[in-house]
């Protein structure tokens, strides 16, 4: 291989394909007027004139330069020195004066990872921080109807579980639990429903709008009508905080969004995938919180006593080791130390401001109606 | 100039690059939801093609974006298709007979016809040293050798698959080409059973660690069985190699949440070339410029199956 050096300024190595034959061929280059003069020992010369020639572009740094003659099966030229573009350039008219210098541009690692890095960044906050706060306003706007209706469509799908308790005794004894909480505007705009559902299940589910379901195995847990308003409060909160309305505005377009990146395959697929997952797992968790804290704010004001809320909550976590069902109250309510220690401090802080002594939510008998088995099922209307 | 012998293809990419590439790919298949996906594919496809060389000449790949979505589209269009059969049949017949035909028609001949039409297409979209490279199979001579084989290999509870996988690597080696002269293989399928077998006992004591060591011994045999012309090809390919960068490979992507699969397709694309050889002497000065069309339906098939094997099938094998 002989240096450019040697050839002088005009006269370029590099190797030649003829387009036909896979054979390579070692030429010398020289930059002429009207064009490129190639000569090689089995090709003789030949003439490629400026007008002809183009350049294929790799678009990477200090790749060798390609040069082109012809559409389908071209001629190529490839040359390695760096100087042999500068030196075409000199020489050649328009066409191959704008040609792209290998040698002259950044390594395209250097010039886009930080640019790339920061807008990947910002793709990521704007997904984990921008989606959700647009949820949160645009849940402001939603029509209460449109919450009811969307509630009912889930509620509607409830009967799998069991039936609905639906005897009088049984409506008026928790609706009195329900009136007593919400009275004064304490529900917001919404208003409030609650089913019992004949099933063994311990939980309680609230679907946006106001439709609150209770399964009577919660009930049957619960020790006391106060403990049974905690979960209640807690439910009701969720409903007025739009908890339900945000997560389905927060998650319908994250879920687009992630179906549509990970369809470009690649790397795209896990990173969105831990995104949504890991957005997912904040919120319901700073939901649940805030259930927590403005539930026991409408059982201070409605005057019911506190700690029923807490010790059904702690009573819950201790057995949750015997009841493994992914529908148990604790799996759906994760609970630890720090909300344990928030709700605590809320009860002691209600019983030390004095608010006014808790008065009795029902009467045993009432209470009773409540605990027995449910003995006159209905389906959901 | 004869080849010197033997030479191994160099990739010259850097992974940095290769990220940036990845990065901007991503970003513009967000903005488009998902459209941008197929020309970022092809980006990436035309780099890694290009940073790899042979003899010091590189590769070239001239696929577009556009044509890997008509692709895309024929694929869906075909797709829609079939589950159209299905549902007619579940409706008309039976519902197990429309299941059936469905997923039957998925492994039987949709799976083949795939594998058929990527190769096609990507062998048809490469260059070398400025030669076309070709595939000339015929899709109802291969689903001939496909459907039988598959066949067998179910009946035998598998112990026919090495001989169909042979089989399928023949087929498409003999009928890849470049420029005029075709790639040959002269493997035998009967020749991989015993090894075969020997993974199949000792794969619940080795917790499966022993088919990398399997893979590597097929991986060396089917390449030096493996000649273009005068030149043949060999694979230094090791299990225990296989397996270490396999971990590594692993570790990378975790311990970076996904963000090192530039990393990764480098690191693999670097390995398989520094473990591939073609030996022998030939200038190659007699191959010369013929080659034929390809469909891109294939294609668009193989990335509904996804099938990407990248770096793969550098040199049409």
């Amino acid at each position: 291989m002989h240096h450019p050096a040697a050839f002088g300024r005009f006269e370029w190595a590099g190797v030649y394909f003829d387009g036909r034959s896979a054979a390579r061929h070692e030429v010398t280059i020289v930059v002429e007027r009207e064009g490129l003069r190639i000569t090689g020992a089995r090709i003789g010369q030949v003439a490629w004139p400026f007008a002809d020639i183009r350049q294929v572009d790799s678009g990477v740094a200090d790749d060798p330069i390609r040069l082109e003659r012809g559409l389908t099966d071209p001629e190529i030229l490839v040359v390695a020195d760096r100087g042999f573009l500068p030196a075409v350039q000199r020489a050649a008219p328009e066409s191959l004066a704008r040609a792209a210098d290998p040698a002259r541009r950044l390594r395209l690692s250097r010039r886009l990872i930080p640019i790339t890095i920061g807008a990947v960044v910002l793709l990521i906050a704007g997904y984990l921080w921008g989606i959700p706060w647009l949820a949160d306003r645009a849940a402001r706007r939603v029509p209460v109807e449109w919450e009811n209706s969307m509630g009912r469509a889930m509620v509607d799908r409830l009967p799998e579980f069991g039936a609905v308790c639906a005897d009088p005794e049984r409506v008026q004894a928790l609706r009195q639990i329900v009136d007593r909480l919400i009275a004064d505007g304490r529900g917001g705009r919404y208003t409030y429903e609650v089913r019992v559902i004949d099933s063994k299940l311990v939980n309680a589910l609230a679907a946006p709008g106001g439709q609150i379901v209770v399964f009577q195995g919660l009930i049957a847990q619960a020790e006391s009508p106060e403990e049974l308003a905690g979960v209640l409060g807690h439910e009701f909160q969720h409903v007025r905080l739009q908890h339900g309305t945000k997560a389905i505005l927060r998650e319908v377009p994250m879920r687009l969004i992630a179906s549509a990146v990970s369809s470009g395959g690649s790397f795209s697929g896990p990173v969105t995938g831990v995104a949504t997952t890991l957005a997912g797992l904040r919120y319901s968790r700073g939901d649940e919180i805030e259930a927590d804290r403005e539930g026991m704010r409408m059982l201070r004001a409605a005057r019911v006593a506190p700690d029923g809320m807490l010790a059904f909550f702690e009573r819950m976590v201790a057995e949750s080791g015997d009841t493994p069902s992914a529908l148990s109250y604790v799996s759906s309510h994760p609970r630890d130390a720090d909300r344990r220690a928030a709700l605590e401090a809320l009860a002691r802080d209600a019983t030390a401001a004095g608010e006014g002594a808790p008065l009795p939510l029902l009467t045993a008998a009432e209470w009773a109606t409540l605990k027995r088995p449910c003995t006159h099922p209905a389906p959901i209307p | 100039m004869p080849a010197a012998s033997p030479q191994r293809p160099t990739f010259h990419g850097d992974a940095g690059t290769l990220f940036g590439l990845h990065v901007k790919h991503f970003l513009l298949t967000v903005i488009t939801f998902g459209f941008y996906g197929f020309w970022g594919r092809s980006n990436v496809r035309q780099y890694l093609y290009a940073q790899t060389s042979l003899g010091g000449d590189r590769f070239t790949y001239s696929g577009t974006g556009g044509e890997l979505f008509r692709g895309w589209i024929k694929a869906v269009g075909l797709f829609i298709l079939g589950g159209a059969v299905a549902v007619i049949l579940s409706t008309a017949v039976s519902e197990i007979l429309g299941t059936v035909v469905l997923y039957l028609g998925a492994m039987f001949v949709l799976f083949p016809i795939a594998l058929l039409g990527s190769r096609n297409y990507r062998l048809s979209r490469t260059t070398w040293r400025g030669i076309r490279f070709s595939f000339r199979g015929n899709v109802s001579r291969f689903l001939g050798i496909f459907i039988p084989g598959l066949l067998l290999s179910i009946v035998t509870l598998g112990l026919y698959f090495p001989v169909f996988h042979a089989d399928i690597r023949r087929y498409l080696v003999n009928r890849s080409y470049f420029g005029n002269s075709p790639f040959s293989f002269n493997g035998e399928g009967r020749a991989l059973f015993g090894p075969f077998l020997l993974n199949l006992v000792l794969f619940p004591f080795t917790l499966g660690l022993y088919s990398f060591w399997y893979g590597a011994w097929r991986d060396r045999y089917y390449w030096e069985h493996t000649a273009f012309g005068p030149l043949s090809f060999r694979s230094t390919i090791t299990g225990g190699e296989v397996l270490r960068l396999t971990i590594e490979n692993i570790l990378l992507l975790i311990v970076t949440l996904g963000f090192g699969f530039a990393w990764v397709q480098a690191r693999t694309i670097k390995f398989r070339c520094e473990h591939l050889l073609l030996v022998g002497q030939s200038t190659l000065d007699d191959v010369v410029q013929d080659a034929q069309g390809a469909s891109t339906t294939g294609e668009g098939l193989s990335e509904m199956f996804e099938l990407d094997l990248v770096g793969a099938d550098f040199f049409g094998l």
